[in-house]
């Protein structure tokens, strides 16, 4: 998959901080899924031998973006989006991602260090986060990142040249009007 | 990112991913904010107008807050503790209210916002009404430590009486878990549990301070007589109001009374009334103050628990949620208890206050129990307490 520029990742990014206090507090926002992983699984894509750079950079802006609107630390934010990274370069080699369901749980494990994280910060402040909220929202990010990225379907091999696709294509011997 | 790369190359990459990642799981799960703080000083110019733009959208989506009376406390907390707390005149002592700086009851300790300047000196009497609460201990030239009788082995003379009689002995603190125990009870007759234990005066205290009749607690009796495992201690407890304030009695003046407790009232602004990831629960406003707590009209909105340079998060709380870090007060009967011993009707009437810990001053109004939480709308303010001298030295 080819990575998107950071000209467009940039301004996604700001518009989705913009908007996501106010997709949090509508009712049922609790469980919506953390937008800057979504955003990170999309702008790094699992590129074979890429270098590091990129990802360190959208990390780290991602996560600085993340904590100007929560108390959540920027320090949790780097750590959880990383290891949402590591954890598909590690699990993406292991998973055929074809399958929507093998997508589905990868985005979904990939999402648990950051919901551990989160409820850390949450237990800090006094807060009551409900466990299956991480868990929930660690699932729809799943489905989302498996309906939302689905890979290019895999080259399909030639077809065999045996007897039966001989004759099935090679016009017949001595046939013709 | 570590296909397809010679050996060598991938284990350094491997290893240093894993490192950052160690390093920054660290810094996010270990309670320590000056990494915290110290980055935010630096991202707070970005962050503000995010965050203000984000506040505007949350005003779009969830209505903006409408217009809140202003909340008028029955009365102050200080007044309701000098009420109940000022005990009677004694010739040749002189009370001297002393506010608490801390209260640390786990060691059996107030230090107090007073010191050798004000009159106070070590051996002084510390007293809540006609409550004996311990001596000072130790005095500086503006505060000083006054150890509780109920502190691990503090030993107190005490008379043990009821209408049959009247018993000497000796008390002995055992820490804040354990009730202290009566000992070397005087012979002449037998403790009975329900007893009136008071303070017995030393030699060297004036005799007139006898004459308060200064209580410790009441006398009861634990362990199994038949067993000859019983054993007599006191039932008592800090009253809440001296948290706030006590009285020191000084034989001589200083040339200053004990000061008050300086407290700090910087503006703040509302910028964000939800956390993106912890929910509407935290809201965030921009203040040139530091921790404490967030005072609006209509009461205080909640506690800072996390500060970023001029950014502050503030867990916004309904008065009752507070929990044992408020106090109630019955207007009515101007009873002071702690939240957990309200029962149903009790919580019609009653009226919170801060209880003065994690940095929010104490005797800030946050308003009627059955009460909401606060809407932060109007003048606000982000209220602290100033620094006390020598209380860093502690």
């Amino acid at each position: 998959m080819k990575a998107p520029r950071l000209r467009v990742v940039l301004p996604v990014a700001l518009l989705l901080t913009a908007a996501a206090p106010a997709l949090r507090a509508l009712p049922g926002g609790r469980w919506l899924p953390d937008p800057w992983l979504l955003l990170a699984l999309w702008a790094v894509p699992p590129v074979p031998g890429a270098g590091l750079r990129r990802p360190i950079l959208l990390i780290g802006l991602l996560g600085l973006l993340r904590s100007s609107v929560s108390a959540a630390s920027p320090f949790a934010a780097w750590a959880g989006l990383g290891h949402a990274l590591a954890l598909r370069s590690w699990l993406g080699g292991w998973l055929v991602e074809q399958r929507f369901l093998a997508r589905c749980l990868l985005g979904a494990v990939c999402a648990l260090p950051l919901a551990l994280l989160d409820q850390a910060a949450a237990a800090r402040f006094g807060l009551a986060l409900a466990w299956e909220e991480g868990l929930v929202r660690a699932g729809l990010l799943g489905i989302l990142w498996a309906l939302a990225l689905a890979p290019a379907p895999l080259p399909v091999s030639p077809r065999p040249r045996g007897r039966a696709g001989r004759w099935a294509d090679a016009p017949r011997a001595g046939g013709g009007a | 990112m570590f296909f397809l790369l010679p050996d060598a190359e991938r284990f350094r990459r491997l290893a240093l991913t894993g490192l950052l990642l160690l390093v920054l799981t660290v810094l996010a799960l270990v309670p320590w904010d000056l990494p915290d703080r110290w980055l935010g000083r630096g991202t707070s110019a970005l962050a503000a107008p995010l965050a203000g733009l984000a506040g505007l959208a949350v005003d779009a989506v969830a209505g903006r807050p409408e217009a809140v009376p202003l909340l008028v406390p029955p009365l102050e907390l200080e007044v309701l503790e000098r009420q109940l707390g000022t005990p009677e005149p004694v010739a040749g002592l002189r009370w001297l209210e002393t506010p608490v700086l801390e209260a640390d009851l786990a060691a059996g300790e107030l230090h107090l916002a007073g010191g050798r300047r004000h009159g106070l000196a070590p051996g002084s009497p510390v007293v809540f009404g006609r409550l004996w609460l311990g001596r000072v201990a130790e005095a500086g030239e503006v505060s000083c430590r006054a150890l509780l009788w109920t502190a691990a082995d503090a030993r107190t003379g005490v008379l043990l009486e009821d209408a049959e009689g009247r018993l000497a002995a000796v008390c002995v603190g055992r820490g804040r878990d354990a009730p202290p125990l009566v000992r070397w009870v005087e012979t002449a007759g037998e403790p009975r549990p329900g007893m009136t234990v008071r303070w017995r005066r030393r030699e060297a205290d004036p005799p007139e301070l006898a004459s308060l009749d200064l209580e410790l607690g009441v006398l009861r009796q634990e362990g199994d007589p038949r067993r000859r495992q019983e054993r007599w201690v006191v039932e008592a407890r800090l009253p809440l109001g001296a948290e706030g304030r006590v009285w020191v009695g000084a034989g001589a003046l200083g040339p200053e009374p004990p000061p008050r407790l300086p407290l700090r009232r910087r503006t703040a602004e509302p910028l964000l009334r939800a956390d993106a990831v912890l929910g509407p629960r935290l809201a965030l406003v921009r203040s040139p103050g530091a921790g404490g707590a967030l005072a609006t009209p209509a009461g205080v909105a909640g506690p800072v628990v996390a500060g970023r340079g001029e950014l502050h998060w503030i867990r916004h709380r309904a008065p009752l949620e507070w929990g044992e870090e408020a106090l109630a007060v019955d207007p009515a009967s101007g009873v002071l208890e702690p939240v957990s011993a309200l029962d149903a009707q009790a919580r019609m009437r009653a009226f919170l206050y801060t209880r003065g810990t994690a940095g929010v001053p104490r005797g800030l109004p946050l308003g009627p129990a059955r009460a909401g939480p606060p809407l932060i709308r109007g003048p606000l303010e982000l209220v602290s307490r100033a620094p006390f001298p020598e209380e860093d030295a502690r």
